[in-house]
């Protein structure tokens, strides 16, 4: 037995990986072997020091964890949209549409519907219509499920939908999808089973429905939001930039236009009906086919359709899935649309006895009890909504006041005992700070859907449905002069662009990155950040640093690339672009983007 | 075999109704998960990082993380090795990262060991710093927390071989440093 066999065959049963074959063999070569003694006296003390360490002292995180986790996360997740990245479907064939700006090459339409549909948005104060949802490949005992249901809105932010899972499930043993959101001011529930891995189906889904609710509910809430995009999608669409237009032809009796899109885009709207229950992921680069009433752009009918890529098809070969690019995995189609009828009096039910709700803390009071004066400026026939005092344990006082108009609506939030060590209003880490002329410094996060002004013992913020420089618009008239934010705060390090090419020389950044709105910068030592934002779940973060070499990889998948001419390296799980040019590290990296969006990006480069 | 191998205390896994529950947002539950892996977390990231302020911060991190990828759990590895495999990502993200970058490199390439631990443990703090990241969180996992390979490799996503050829290359490094470290030393 050679040395070399003999250490490894003894780290191997250091590990409880021995087998008693030829222990007598190994035993009598350490006995005559100094160096395998060695290894194994080394490998014994090692384990000894790591595995019976003695600790002075184990941090307690929890209290910081806790208080960190009950500020809400502006873009959060759903369980049915799995990380990862994929790729985008190529460009269909359309035409031009009255009233939409035909662009691209001669068999490609596409629009930018920011406008039409901020617009449509304040037209909507009712729907009232049926649903049926097919969904396939959730297991393969059960290729495909239905559901029929129904929604009702009534404006600006009370709806209900309910779906029943209308399966013919192979035995009694599975337990129907059937799933019902319920918002009604200032109340909230939402039932539906658990979810559980579809491996351990049917026996892990309990028997009975989870519900869960939130009371005291503010207006609006980040932690809670209503699935609005339902009704119109304005998240997913606006600030989006050109969409891919699909045709113009009817459904449901209306006239409609479709767009292409990806499921990430359209994670609000989705969110809405697969993010309570148990149902079969899809992938954030997944193609949607969307058709929107013409006039309301309501969503009528909406298909997902399985992205073609390698890594989509690594991505469900783990899960599991079979899918078929040809068909689609999940369909949505509204039907008996009645836009101006109102919902019945019972459409918004209160929880079933047994839900567990959970208290928000908004205290509703006549909005000239609350002590925010009327923006300077509003859109016109905006009207006073809710308005009161968010108290919770571990939180800030907190005075708000709302306007809507249909299904829009803006949501003023100030405090006056901020102790954080950030800017208030959970502007995520996608943040830009402007000059907003004679409101001083104001800083923008989510893509412009959130604004936050650090004023002298006031802190406000300010968010919506409105379009960006609608919000700008509202947050810079309410008559505050905001002040950069305190050196020891998160948002002390961001720049603009000119700056962090001043602090970092040979900065490059996207010549155009169309459907993303105006990066966040921050400069950290010799290192820039820039983070767009889209519409939907789409962000991407660009990270360039000094260096010539690429740190190790993290991941097992990562592979080469060709990027700007040169090898680069693409991690799948992370879905991190990373490469080296002219003396600088480069990283892209992006949740919701697939490879070939990440290379189109990384072409765009150019010196600022 | 010459010689038996000490077992340490293993980290236990949790209900999955409290995995469920805490994935619902019920904080009571998420905190009863918090209780229950914070030291195995920042025992793992200050033996990683060498840096006992920087692994309670990344500490505190990884279980942000895990609040929010808490719904994306599926029950299809053990819930300890997705916990580490978490952690383990933040620690990789941060030393990329540009804020403490030069402070991780520094990090990783020079130990900081504690100025009134005994000479044994300075010198097994030496010989472990001296690994690379990738060898040091194989061999972390398995001899802190007892790990098997498969586990192992199911926090770190890699192959099963790869932990185990990784555990192995570890102790072959550890064994010629302590053994130079012992040399020079008798000198």
């Amino acid at each position: 037995m050679r040395c070399d066999e003999a250490t490894e065959r003894l780290s191997h049963a250091l590990d409880g990986g021995a087998d008693d074959q030829d222990t007598a063999a190994l035993d009598a070569h350490i006995a005559s072997c100094s160096a395998c003694r060695a290894f194994q006296d080394s490998s014994l003390r090692v384990r000894q020091h790591l595995r019976f360490e003695v600790l002075s002292r184990v941090p307690d995180v929890e209290p910081r964890v806790q208080a960190a986790i009950a500020r809400p996360t502006p873009r959060a997740r759903w369980r049915w949209l799995a990380p990862a990245a994929a790729v985008v479907a190529g460009a269909v064939a359309g035409a031009a549409f009255i009233g939409l700006r035909p662009t691209g090459g001669p068999d490609v339409a596409a629009a930018n519907l920011s406008g039409p549909v901020l617009s449509a948005q304040r037209r909507v104060d009712a729907l009232v219509a049926q649903l049926r949802v097919t969904e396939r490949d959730w297991h393969p005992d059960v290729p495909v499920r239905t559901y029929s249901g129904h929604i009702d809105y009534r404006a600006p932010e009370s709806i209900a939908i309910d779906l029943i899972d209308d399966t013919q499930y192979p035995s009694t043993a599975w337990k129907p999808n059937n799933v019902t959101t319920v918002v009604s001011q200032a109340t909230d529930w939402r039932s539906g089973p658990a979810a559980c891995p579809r491996e351990s189906q049917p026996s892990c889904t309990p028997a009975a429905p989870r519900v869960l609710g939130n009371i005291d509910r503010e207006p609006f809430p980040d932690a809670a939001p209503a699935p609005l995009d339902l009704v119109v999608p304005v998240r997913s669409l606006a600030g989006g930039g050109d969409q891919t237009l699909l045709g113009s032809r009817r459904v449901a009796g209306r006239s409609a236009i479709g767009v292409q899109v990806t499921v990430a885009q359209v994670e609000p709207l989705l969110a809405g009906l697969v993010g309570t229950g148990n149902w079969r992921q899809l992938y954030p680069s997944d193609r949607v086919e969307l058709w929107l009433d013409r006039e309301s752009f309501v969503p009528l009918d909406l298909k997902v359709f399985p992205a073609r890529s390698a890594d989509r098809e690594r991505w469900a070969a783990h899960r599991g899935y079979s899918d078929n690019p040809r068909v689609p995995i999940v369909e949505i189609a509204l039907d008996d649309i009645r836009l101006e009828q109102a919902p019945a009096a019972d459409a918004f039910p209160a929880p079933p006895p047994g839900a567990v709700t959970r208290p928000l803390g908004f205290r509703e009071l006549p909005a000239d009890q609350v002590g925010i004066p009327d923006p300077g400026w509003l859109p016109l026939e905006m009207a006073p909504y809710r308005a009161g005092l968010v108290q919770t344990p571990n939180g800030p006082t907190v005075a708000e006041r709302t306007w809507s108009d249909g299904r829009a609506w803006v949501k003023v939030r100030e405090t006056r005992d901020w102790t954080g060590d950030r800017l208030f209003g959970d502007l995520g880490n996608a943040v830009r700070r402007i000059d907003g002329g004679a409101a001083g410094t104001v800083y923008s996060g989510d893509g412009g859907r959130r604004i936050a002004i650090h004023g002298g013992g006031v802190d406000v913020a300010v968010s919506g449905s409105l379009g960006v420089d609608d919000l700008f618009r509202v947050a810079t008239s309410l008559g505050i002069s905001g002040e950069p934010a305190p050196p020891t705060w998160a948002e002390a390090s961001l720049v603009t662009g000119p700056g962090a090419a001043r602090a970092l020389p040979g900065l490059l950044i996207p010549e155009e990155v169309g459907g993303f709105g105006k990066p966040a910068v921050r400069v950290d030592g010799d290192a820039a950040t820039l983070t767009y934002t889209g519409a939907g779940a789409r962000e991407f973060v660009l990270v360039q640093s000094r260096g010539t070499a690429l740190a190790p990889p993290v991941e097992i998948d990562a592979r080469g690339v060709d990027v700007r001419g040169r090898i680069g390296r693409y991690s799948p799980d992370r879905g991190e672009l990373e490469w080296v040019e002219r003396g600088a590290t480069f990283s892209i990296r992006s949740e919701s983007l697939s490879l070939s969006e990440l290379l189109r990006i990384a072409a765009h480069l150019e010196p600022v | 075999m010459a010689a038996e191998a000490p077992r340490g205390v293993r980290v236990q896994e949790p209900d999955p109704r409290v995995i469920r529950a805490a994935a619902e947002h019920d904080q009571a539950a998420f905190g009863e998960i918090v209780r229950a892996y914070q030291a195995h977390v920042w025992r793992f990231l200050r033996h990683l990082l060498n840096d006992d302020g920087l692994a309670e911060d990344l500490t505190q991190e990884t279980f942000i993380r895990i609040y929010r990828k808490l719904h994306t759990f599926e029950f299809r590895s053990k819930f300890s090795t997705w916990v580490f495999n978490i952690a383990r990502n933040a620690a990789m993200d941060e030393l990329r990262s540009r804020r403490r970058r030069a402070r991780l490199v520094d990090a990783l390439s020079t130990p900081a060991v504690p100025p009134h631990d005994p000479s044994l443990r300075v010198e097994l703090e030496e010989a472990v710093a001296t690994l690379t990241p990738t060898l040091r969180e194989t061999l972390l996992l398995v001899e802190l927390f007892g790990f098997t390979y498969r586990e192992t490799a199911d926090a770190l996503g890699i192959p099963e071989g790869t932990a185990k050829r990784r555990a192995f290359d570890a102790r072959k490094q550890l064994a010629r440093e302590l053994t130079e470290k012992g040399e020079a030393d008798a000198l």
